[in-house]
């Protein structure tokens, strides 16, 4: 049977979707929305639930993969081997809002997540194992987003309109 | 969180964790059933046969979703869960093979129970009334889409006409 990358695509977004949503220590702590192919590098707005700020959201690219080879290294050195590429990783770096890369293992269906910093022009070629989207990280990265949202600068604080 | 908006979350979750299930194979596409909610029917898997096999063609089934927070440690919770706190749509016939599955959010236990089955040695489908879930593991998968399947084989006699086997006449017209 044809394996498509488009099956593989739309299992991955699956993947994250759940993975992202996960109930954690009796409590859903995001919101995911797919934002579709016309959203150029960005796969979902992923929306903090229970957030002192209206709207606090960070952006996701997903990367799937479902290759024999699907990991290099051993021990703490082992990655998961997703591509960013450094034109997607300028583009995340410039919007200067929370933004993250998870990549998935479509056999396993596992997930493993890596920050794009505020300014990145370099891509990269694998996410550590250490990485895992679990509960624990979805605290870790709630409680980051929420703090960048806190602290952001003022805005947009004159209009012509 | 209101209690809506909880519910609303556990709904388009379990619906992802069906489509990730589901997809474990890569033999199945899901497809959303829209917003068509008073047919009871959440989504429309599709199963795409292995090239070798004799049955091509377009085999779907529907999927009706479930989901719940509360911790369901084995199927007999499940099936008591399901029995005690999701209601059937009564009165709908199915012309297909429909499966419920059913999610516990806590570890992402799935659990999976017919509603129409497809019958061993006949066309037929049976509408179960009382639903008796399994663990929705790999092996159930298969089985599952082994039954769709040997199922869609049985009535494919009856229902498709390959091309000679019938005058156009016997079909409908266009203008009837």
């Amino acid at each position: 049977m044809p394996v498509s990358m488009d099956m593989i695509g739309k299992r991955g977004e699956a993947l994250f979707s759940v993975a992202i949503t996960a109930f954690c220590s009796g409590r859903f702590w995001f919101e995911d929305t797919f934002l579709g192919a016309k959203a150029e590098a960005l796969d979902f707005s992923v929306q903090l639930i229970g957030s002192s700020v209206f709207h606090a959201n960070f952006y996701v690219q997903v990367k799937a993969i479902a290759k024999k080879k699907r990991y290099s290294g051993k021990g703490k050195r082992r990655r998961l081997l997703v591509t960013l590429e450094a034109a997607d990783a300028k583009k995340l770096g410039a919007m200067k809002v929370p933004a993250y890369v998870v990549g998935i293992d479509i056999v396993s269906g596992r997930a493993y997540v890596k920050n794009v910093k505020a300014g990145a022009t370099k891509g990269f070629t694998g996410i550590s194992v250490r990485n895992r989207l679990n509960c624990n990280a979805i605290k870790i990265i709630w409680k980051e987003v929420e703090a960048f949202w806190q602290t952001r600068p003022q805005g947009m604080t004159s209009s012509a309109f | 969180m209101s209690e809506t908006k909880k519910a609303d979350l556990i709904t388009e979750r379990s619906k992802m964790l069906a489509t990730v299930v589901l997809t474990r194979r890569l033999n199945i596409d899901v497809l959303p059933f829209g917003t068509v909610e008073d047919m009871g029917i959440d989504l429309i898997g599709t199963i795409r046969p292995d090239e070798d096999e004799p049955l091509q063609g377009f085999l779907p089934f529907a999927v009706v979703v479930w989901g719940t927070t509360k911790e369901l440690h084995n199927e007999n919770e499940a099936t008591r869960y399901a029995r005690s706190h999701k209601k059937l749509r009564t009165g709908t016939t199915f012309f297909m093979p429909v499966v419920v599955l059913l999610f516990s959010m806590l570890k992402d236990e799935a659990y999976f129970a017919w509603l129409v089955k497809p019958c061993k040695e006949s066309g037929k489908l049976l509408h179960e009334k009382h639903l008796k879930f399994s663990v929705f593991g790999v092996a159930q998968l298969d089985k599952m889409t082994t039954a769709i399947k040997r199922w869609y084989g049985r009535i494919s006699h009856e229902v498709v006409a390959d091309a000679g086997e019938l005058d156009s006449s016997q079909c409908l017209d266009d203008s009837e």
